[in-house]
């Protein structure tokens, strides 16, 4: 991995088309390149796939179906240099949750090319039944998060959208947050972990619900650790924000952009072209490199 | 968006809808609660029978945000969001599936109260139906 130069900027655009390779250290951000050879070069490298807001049954003017442009998603991953490890989609399946959506998402994610494909939910999988049919199909009637480990690296899949009604706003929920006071406890401070989460778990815009609640208590959990990365979806675009050892960044959605903070009436749906709206849809790739601490978030459009 | 909902219905009673505030000449407050409730006096009984009010959601809002109505008045919810929406109760124990573009939802209320309600996708939005 080289530090940033013009030449490698170059190299870099043109391995991820659209995307921008951004990693943090010490709180400041650094563009690198990070090649295929250096993914690939070390043992225990890996990477893996973030898809979020997939929203399929959404049919609207930016996008005339949410499961083409997923299907998209899908060959683009299945192009990677090497095929992610697994991939994480940070919820709202479905748009409406409508009959059929959950089945028509799961049979094109079967498509992708990776060890295994993990769901969270977003409140638009959950509103309609109190998470019934996705925890029941997703989650095999748990209560929907996890944890797993690969390569040394600690994954924590978190779910804050089941009191999204109650607390009228993104939420953990105490059992939640004891479960992961637990779940990080036996971990070494130098363990990568990387945290998931559907609504983002810092403020990015509490007057639009881009907030949650009492992420405050996670965050405290996990300041002891020296690289923290926390992948969320919801608002529909890439916003990073970096805070001591804590990389924070959202995840564009595969069906629809939405206008960032406070430029629209509301959080919908952007009403635009559907040829302006695919370089504002797409997939995140992260890389992790054996031996640097921050991992690389690479964010790629349908552009 | 009143106009076209009242259009379409045809005989919705206007106090049940001008009462909420969205007068259209500047009248005084005092002068147009009147008019108002003099108007869902006379034509309160014909109303209930046949004209739902109309709630049109847009924007992720309630438009009007408050609507006041005569008890046994049906109140019908048009989502004009491509975003998807709901109308779900505080205290009453009743609410709409996840309404998607130009869908709608009905509810009769017959009881007088004052009945807010939000969205369960959207929890900043927040209406209010005033039943005398």
């Amino acid at each position: 991995m080289d530090r940033m130069d013009r030449r490698g900027f170059l190299e870099c655009m043109a391995w991820v088309g659209t995307g921008v390779v951004w990693t943090a250290s010490g709180g400041v951000f650094t563009s690198r390149v990070l090649t295929a050879d250096a993914a690939e070069g070390s043992q225990g490298n890996f990477n893996f796939v973030q898809v979020s807001d997939t929203h399929v049954g959404f049919k609207g003017e930016a996008n005339p179906d949410a499961a083409v442009t997923l299907q998209q998603v899908v060959q683009k991953i299945n192009a990677l240099p090497a095929p992610p490890t697994f991939v994480m989609h940070t919820g709202d399946l479905t748009h409406g949750q409508k009959p059929g959506a959950f089945d028509t998402v799961s049979e094109i994610m079967k498509g992708a090319k990776t060890g295994k494909v993990i769901y969270i939910p977003g409140e638009h999988d959950v509103f309609a039944d109190g998470g019934k049919e996705y925890l029941g199909r997703f989650a095999g009637g748990g209560p929907g998060w996890q944890s797993f480990d690969v390569n040394g690296v600690h994954f924590v899949a978190l779910v804050n959208v089941l009191k999204y009604k109650g607390e009228r706003i993104g939420a953990l929920g105490p059992e939640q947050i004891t479960w992961l006071k637990q779940d990080l406890a036996p971990l070494k401070d130098s363990t990568p972990v990387v945290v998931f989460a559907h609504v983002p778990l810092w403020a990015v815009y509490p007057a639009w619900g881009w907030t949650t609640e009492d992420s405050q208590q996670a965050m405290a959990l996990l300041t002891r650790f020296g690289s923290v990365t926390v992948l969320n979806g919801h608002i529909h675009q890439v916003v990073q924000k970096v805070e001591g050892n804590v990389t924070f960044h959202t995840a564009r959605s595969t069906a629809f952009p939405q206008p960032a903070p406070g430029t629209a009436p509301g959080p919908g749906p952007m009403k635009i072209p559907e040829d302006q709206a695919r370089p504002m849809i797409g997939l995140t790739e992260v890389r992790y490199v054996v031996g640097t601490s921050p991992l690389a978030v690479i964010d790629s459009t349908l552009a | 968006m009143r106009w076209q909902g009242r259009e379409a219905l045809g005989n919705v009673a206007d106090g049940e809808v001008d009462v909420v505030g969205h007068r259209r000449k500047p009248w005084s407050v005092l002068g147009a609660g009147v008019v108002a409730l003099a108007a869902v006096i006379a034509l309160g009984a014909d109303a209930r029978a046949v004209s739902p009010a109309v709630v049109d959601i847009k924007d992720s809002k309630y438009l009007p945000p408050t609507l006041t109505v005569a008890v046994g008045t049906t109140v019908r919810w048009t989502n004009r969001d491509e975003e998807t929406h709901t109308v779900t109760f505080d205290t009453e124990r009743a609410g709409s599936a996840g309404l998607d573009l130009n869908e709608d939802y009905t509810h009769t209320f017959t009881k007088a109260g004052v009945y807010p309600y939000t969205c369960d996708l959207h929890p900043f939005m927040q209406g209010t139906i005033v039943v005398n």
